[in-house]
């Protein structure tokens, strides 16, 4: 699959947006451990847990995609619509992690479990860290949603699952260093490479976009195939 | 509080619910008012204070952990069902078999860790005798995991373990939700707790002993450091100091007390060691009487909370009987597994406690906001009708205006006489006899004096006339000098005099200084109008309510007011016509709101839908107003209004969403549509919904515009007056 460099760069280099929201966190629990081994699988841990939950989230979004194409059985067209959607949902993210669309204020409503939370980052425990490191993995996030759109596309819950996990695979290298080291990265920088992590995000999605595309079948003619992973493909079939 | 039970973890009360009366006072078994407080209280109690709320959350995550487990292999067995069924093969097999035994390895743990609370509130339950939801829960789970089990043991067969894990998981989140949802709505009530010390120093013959604040008795001495927080009520014996009232009266100007002054629990010692005899019984002093007031008032809920939980009442119990026929029905036609899923989705996806919920959490975070900016409601019902009243009406004296100034002197040809020469000559004199009063005359006259920079001359003799005015002698010439009310110096002989200075303004003076029984000078006084006045009307007026002003004052006085404000007026009216007025506005059925001082406008403040008053003062037991700002500052009250109007707004969409969602899925759980662990998602996205809603009311707004100018540049006052002179001196210029 074309994907799957693509999922572990998005994580990559999505990590700027993370150092930005998640930074704090790999902080704080790096600021509980007086050495830096003990610090090293603190910081293993919460990124362990986080990954279970990418990975938990994965699977599901895989699982629902494959009752929704099961569902419509009958309708030719699932999985590229499927692929198709997927891959706007993640444009827009992209986009709008770029800021060229601009989204409204939200506002804030209370949260009753914010503080038990900061006790658990903040906890002594590796097992407290690892749940700390599972919570925040349902922190919302724009990334994440888009990468989801692109699990449920798999249409398959293991496939699904390994999705979630090689992106967030891509998103421990910097956490690690920003919790092993306090943050290595300045403002300047991180805003840099949060704009790539955009335009990496929306070219993931016009990748998806365009494997839909190549497979949306009309009527007698046959599918066009994937113009990138399906060299097979005469050219001239493609759209 | 008598007649009301608090929930030992979260502090709400157990109104309604069918508890003994008798508080427990810390002894007796706890009580609470749901599962969730007794899940977050037995997690409190296994631990220390630190780590409470880190053991909770490692206890919930490590169900979450085990529980995603169960659903990801339940996912996989699920999505492999029709390719296994089309292929037996070996392989197939030992995939079926692993992912079942992987199931029930992560369901274990989540029985282990959740079942606790449930069947311990089962248990409580069956004690009193009851049939609850906690029991039906507790039997479709156990009956799902022994069921699925068994399949897994047998190698053949349907399993359900991700139905178990869900529904308990759920059903604990959801309870949790709503226990701390609960515990946060009170957190404002249990800060201002938080005032009193735990430990006072008490001073006895011997020495000074640390005991704990429950252990001072009325009689007792407690010395009291600068910084400190007075205990409870008491009375200076020694020492002396500036003291902080603001949390119980609002004062934002520190107070100078001495000995014999009285002070209040809570209020703050900023400068001096006190020794303080104590008045109070600790628990019985003002701040604890202030907070009761407010917990007694969310403890009697509001007329549609009263009508949820008639509702929810009724509710109960026809979900159990709808849950329990589901489940005969669907075992009946489809055999044992379907009608325990189809029974336990009715249990599980019905929300009852969204019903119960869904009015008392939000009046409960609106109450807590208000008195974070110290306005203390005292009647849930007063403030939800607050909301959605159309009539504003204000008394004038005290409420629309603050104090007073002076406006007109007029000389009489007999003052150049007494020496007399002007009216600065004039003021000297009076402004040193009204030094004697506090009636709002006296004070303009004193202020008036001071910043023309005057000297006062010097009085002996200082009499006070009850009812009419002050009398005093000139130290420098022995001339006797009265100032007070018209109609006293009328009555002294000057009625001529005082004729022509009628003639000379359209008003009747108010006031006249005579000396050696000739009439001086006559003096006019206007009343000052609250800074924030003007901005509060405005922003009444634009949110589309009619404010009025009921005054039992001159028409020409209460007119100039009323123009300059720009509302409008009604006077003069008697106190009882006030009451017929605003009887009149309640009977066009607009909702009135009266807001007034609350020991003169008692009758209409009661009358009115909603009473607000001013100027409460300390004592919580003479408060007449449902509602009261304790800061005395009007600009509360556009704040209030929208607190209100949002409170109620949020109490409907909570009751139409708790009816909408019941009405809706649990006809389709009964037929046996909702799969239980979706049923037990719903459930906790409704609790979700009904807390964040409802939490969302307690923050906002709780910090202030920045005070007007005039409010902060006072300079610390003299001791408080007591009432009784007030009362004497108030007399003295009618």
């Amino acid at each position: 699959m074309i994907e799957w460099p693509l999922l572990v760069a998005s994580g990559l280099l999505g990590s700027a947006h993370c150092l930005g929201m998640c930074g704090p966190f790999a902080l704080a629990i790096g600021s509980a451990a007086p050495a830096w081994r003990a610090n090293l699988a603190r910081q293993a841990a919460w990124s362990a847990g986080r990954l279970f939950t990418y990975a938990v989230l994965g699977g599901a979004a895989g699982f629902i995609g494959l009752r929704v194409s099961r569902a419509l059985v009958g309708w030719t067209n699932v999985p590229a619509i499927l692929a198709i959607a997927a891959g706007l949902l993640l444009v827009v993210q992209g986009l709008l992690a770029a800021g060229v669309i601009r989204r409204r204020g939200v506002a804030a409503g209370g949260c009753p479990g914010g503080g038990a939370f900061r006790a658990l980052l903040t906890a002594r425990g590796t097992l407290e860290v690892f749940l700390a490191g599972m919570f925040t993995g349902l922190l919302p996030c724009g990334l994440l949603y888009g990468m989801l759109a692109l699990a449920a596309a798999t249409h398959d819950v293991p496939r699904g699952l390994l999705t979630m996990v090689a992106f967030g695979a891509g998103t421990v290298p910097a956490l690690l260093v920003a919790g092993l080291g306090g943050s290595i990265l300045g403002l300047a920088a991180r805003r840099h490479l949060h704009a790539i992590a955009a335009w990496c995000l929306v070219l993931t999605g016009c990748v998806s976009i365009a494997r839909g595309a190549g497979f949306v079948h009309f009527g007698d003619a046959t599918p066009a195939g994937c113009p990138l992973c399906s060299p097979e493909v005469t050219p001239e079939a493609s759209p | 509080m008598a007649g009301t039970v608090a929930c030992d973890y979260c502090g709400l009360p157990l109104a309604g619910r069918a508890v003994s009366l008798e508080p427990t006072g810390g002894l007796g078994p706890p009580r609470f008012c749901c599962l969730g407080c007794r899940f977050a209280a037995s997690i409190t109690a296994s631990s220390g204070a630190d780590g409470e709320a880190r053991w909770m959350m490692t206890r919930l995550g490590l169900a979450i952990f085990f529980t995603m487990n169960v659903m990801v292999f339940t996912m996989l067995l699920w999505s492999q069902q029709e390719g296994a069924a089309a292929d037996p093969s070996a392989g197939s097999r030992v995939f079926y078999d692993l992912a079942r035994h992987a199931c029930l390895l992560f369901t274990g743990p989540v029985l282990l860790l959740l079942g606790g609370p449930l069947v311990d509130d089962t248990l409580a339950d069956l004690r009193r005798g009851r049939i609850g939801s906690s029991l039906l829960l507790l039997a479709g789970v156990a009956a799902a995991f022994g069921q699925s089990a068994w399949a897994t043991w047998q190698g053949s067969g349907h399993v359900y373990f991700e139905v178990a894990c869900m529904v308990l998981l759920a059903v604990t989140l959801g309870r949790w939700l709503e226990a701390s949802g609960k515990l946060r709505t009170t957190s404002a009530l249990r800060d201002l707790q938080k005032l009193l010390p735990d430990r006072v120093r008490v001073v006895t013959a011997d020495g000074e002993v640390e005991v704990p604040l429950f252990g001072v008795r009325p009689g007792s001495r407690v010395r009291l450091l600068p910084g400190e927080h007075v205990p409870t009520d008491g009375r200076i014996v020694a020492g002396c100091g500036a003291i902080d009232e603001r949390t119980v009266t609002g004062e934002s100007v520190p107070v100078v007390k001495g000995p014999g002054d009285s002070l209040h629990s809570g209020t703050l010692d900023l400068d001096g060691e006190l020794i303080v005899e104590v008045t109070a019984a600790p628990g019985a002093g003002t701040l604890e009487r202030l907070i009761e007031a407010v917990t007694a008032a969310a403890a009697g809920g509001s007329r549609q909370q009263r009508l949820a939980e008639r509702i929810a009442a009724w509710f109960l119990p026809l979900v159990l009987v709808v849950a329990v026929g589901s489940c005969a029905v669907h075992w009946w036609r489809e055999g044992m597994a379907a009608g325990v899923l189809a029974g336990l989705a009715v249990v599980v996806v019905s929300c009852p406690c969204a019903l119960g919920l869904a009015t008392p959490l939000a009046l409960w975070a609106a109450i807590g906001n208000a008195a974070r900016r110290q306005v203390l409601v005292r009647d849930g019902d007063a403030f939800e009708r607050l909301g959605s009243a159309r009539a504003w009406c204000f008394d004038k004296t005290g409420t629309v205006t603050t104090g007073c100034r002076l406006s007109d002197v007029f000389l009489l040809p007999a003052a150049a006489a007494a020496g007399i020469r002007d009216d600065d000559d004039l003021l000297a004199v009076a402004g040193a006899l009204a030094r004697g009063s506090t009636h709002v005359h006296a004070r303009a006259l004193v202020d008036e004096a001071e910043a023309r920079g005057l000297t006062t001359a010097a009085m002996i003799e200082v009499r006070t006339v009850p009812g009419r005015g002050i009398e005093a002698r000139r130290a420098a010439d022995g001339a006797t000098v009265q100032l007070g009310s018209l109609r006293w110096i009328e009555s002294l002989g000057g009625q001529g005099e005082i004729e022509r200075a009628r003639a000379f303004a359209a008003d009747e003076p108010q006031s006249a200084l005579a000396i050696d029984g000739r009439v001086i000078g006559c003096l006019w006084f206007a009343e000052t109008l609250r800074p924030e006045a003007i901005p509060t009307v405005a922003a009444l007026l634009a949110r589309g309510v009619r404010p009025l002003i009921l005054s039992g004052d001159r028409p020409e006085r209460v007119a100039r007011i009323a123009d300059e404000i720009g509302v409008e007026w009604e006077a003069p009216l008697l106190p009882e016509g006030k009451l017929e007025r605003i009887k009149a506005l309640t009977g066009e059925g607009r909702g009135v709101v009266m807001v007034g001082d609350g020991i003169n406008d008692a009758p209409s403040l009661a009358a009115a839908d909603a009473g607000v008053a001013l100027g409460c003062g300390a004592d919580v037991s003479r408060w007449s107003a449902d509602i009261c700002l304790l800061r005395d500052d009007l600009s509360d009250l556009p704040w209030l209004a929208d607190l209100a109007a949002r409170t109620g707004r949020t109490i409907r969409w909570n009751l139409l969403w708790a009816f909408g969602y019941n009405a809706a899925l649990v006809p389709l759980a009964a037929a046996g549509w909702v799969h239980p662990a979706l049923a037990a998602l719903a459930m906790l996205a409704s609790s979700l919904f009904i807390v964040t809603s409802s939490l969302r009311l307690a923050d906002g707004g709780a910090e202030r515009p920045a005070p007007s100018a005039g409010a902060v540049d006072h300079l610390p006052r003299p001791p408080a007056p007591q009432a009784l002179e007030t009362a004497e001196a108030a007399g003295a210029h009618r």
